[in-house]
């Protein structure tokens, strides 16, 4: 809590003691990379939190996708339909953070993601992200940048896997 | 399953039906609830700012209401007595208004009657206007707010809506947490997009139009003050609340204050002055308060509010006339969730090469 102005017993009275474990949470998750504390805190508030037990499945593969989900405790596997079932593309844990094509565009979900170990996972709907960034542009303009860094590194990396395999193929 | 999963359809169905009919009967009841909901959402945001920068938010909600209950006092005691003052002389002047309206009205009667006895005879008494203003009054006396009255208890939703309130803002995060630990997995995204999606819309509009209205109401009952209107706090109440409905403030409002003004006796020039006060008051509303307090937020067409004011009115009279436009907005909300597909435009063609 930053409020200097304040008399120290009532900055105590005042202060929020879980907000600077939440706030560390958040700022190891990459696209949150850059906002200070005050930044960070309006993305927090404008999330939600949900318990989930496992075998709970979060959306499924083809449902359109319109959040954004990060896992504070628990596990979530992510699997794909393949002509031999359903393939499994990874386990994901505390501090991941899963479906964020959905905030670049509401297209339909590629995997399904079930919750392997009980935990709590945050939401964060598309349009709600969107107004927040629509209010406060400096928000927005690290998020996107945050999200094109990330996006850049998955190219890169989709473009090593492809020479891997074209390399291996000839 | 199948067999299962229908009859759990229809005890949701028959529990739903039961649940609505029990609010139709005690529907009055639930109005102090309501309204003490309904200002805990207006002041959420408010909260939530706070809560970003991490404070507590039982105890900021305890010093912010606190505050705003001083402020909402305050004014009541201020203005109140003097809102009062005026409604009971203008009720009082009321019928004498009518009576001389009338008597206009019949004299303008008598002399068209008697220009046109010669050409058309008999028929020249067809050509009256058949307008009572005593009518009138009696018919908008009986969808008035004194209508709303008859449900109200002051006593009682004096206490109950600050309550609500105070409990609605302090505990509100865990009954939404609640909500969403309840509502099936498969169901939590679209019940988070719903309430995120009725949230802007809604939330901006009721927000835009109460500072909106707020802004029209002081300036109104300002310049009327300065005019010498009697009644000026009263009318910048009203125009306030008129400006809920397109175009209502400036033609109902404005007519009528050039009636009042009239009957209580203004100088010709004062009459003027009124006139270019709600004719400035539209062009304030229009080029200041709208782009900067409403901005784009308004997301209902002006034809779809004036629809719903409308129909709100025939369906609910008064009540309906007041929560139609935001009823409207949720439902247009609802659909374009339910129905709705947003897609972007793909900003990249087959000929792009990624390095």
């Amino acid at each position: 809590m930053h409020m200097p102005f304040l008399p120290k017993w009532l900055r105590r009275f005042f202060k929020n003691e879980n907000h600077s474990e939440t706030l560390a949470f958040f700022r190891g998750i990459p696209i949150f990379h850059g906002l200070h504390s005050g930044q960070l805190g309006q993305v927090m508030i404008a999330m939600q939190r949900r318990h989930y037990t496992a075998g709970e499945k979060l959306f499924e593969e083809g449902q359109p996708g319109k959040a954004v989900f990060i896992i504070k405790s628990g596990q979530v596997e992510l699997t794909r339909h393949s002509p031999d079932g359903g393939r499994s593309l990874g386990i994901l844990g505390p501090g991941q953070m899963f479906g964020e094509m959905a905030l670049l565009e509401q297209m339909n979900r590629t995997a399904t993601a079930t919750v392997t170990d009980d935990g709590e996972i945050y939401l964060l709907y598309t349009a709600t992200l969107e107004s927040l960034v629509r209010e406060q542009p400096k928000i927005g303009v690290k998020l996107l940048r945050n999200m094109a860094i990330m996006l850049s590194a998955l190219l890169r990396r989709t473009n090593k896997e492809l020479d891997r395999i074209a390399k291996g193929g000839a | 399953m199948n067999q299962l999963r229908f009859w759990k359809a229809i005890f949701t169905l028959g529990a739903l039906a039961v649940a609505l009919y029990v609010l139709c009967q005690v529907w009055t009841v639930l109005i102090p609830f309501g309204i003490g909901i309904g200002i805990a959402y207006l002041v959420q945001p408010l909260i939530a700012r706070f809560e970003a920068r991490g404070v507590r938010r039982d105890r900021i909600v305890i010093v912010l209401y606190a505050g705003l209950l001083t402020l909402c006092v305050s004014l009541a005691v201020i203005f109140l007595p003097v809102m009062v003052r005026e409604a009971r002389q203008i009720g009082g002047d009321l019928p004498r208004y009518a009576a001389t309206f009338d008597t206009m009205v019949e004299r303008l009667n008598a002399d068209i009657a008697g220009k046109f006895e010669g050409s058309l005879g008999k028929r020249a008494a067809a050509l009256r206007i058949p307008f009572k203003a005593e009518t009138v009054m009696d018919r908008v006396l009986a969808v008035s707010p004194h209508h709303l009255l008859g449900y109200a208890h002051f006593g009682l939703w004096a206490i109950i809506i600050p309550f609500v309130a105070f409990f609605t803002l302090s505990q509100g995060r865990r009954w939404m947490d609640a909500l969403f630990d309840w509502t099936p997995a498969e169901y939590v995204e679209s019940l988070l997009g719903l309430l995120a999606e009725v949230d802007s819309t809604l939330g901006a509009y009721i927000r835009g139009q109460m500072i909106e209205g707020g802004c029209v109401g002081v300036v109104t009952a300002a310049g009327l003050a300065l005019l010498g209107f009697d009644g000026a706090l009263l009318f910048g109440a009203a125009t306030a609340a008129m400006n809920l409905v397109p175009m209502m403030a400036p033609i109902v409002g404005g007519a009528l204050a050039l009636l009042f003004g009239y009957f209580q006796g203004l100088p010709t020039s004062a009459l003027i002055g009124i006139f270019c006060l709600f004719l400035l008051v539209r062009l304030l509303d229009d080029f200041i308060f709208i782009p900067f307090v409403l901005g784009h937020s308004v997301a209902l067409h002006p034809v779809m509010i004036l629809f719903a004011v409308l129909a709100g009115f025939e369906i609910g009279g008064f009540l309906g006339l007041v929560i139609a436009v935001p009823l409207a907005a949720v439902l247009k909300v609802v659909i374009g969730v339910v129905f709705g597909e947003r897609r972007l435009s793909p900003v990249l063609d087959g000929r792009h090469i990624v390095s």
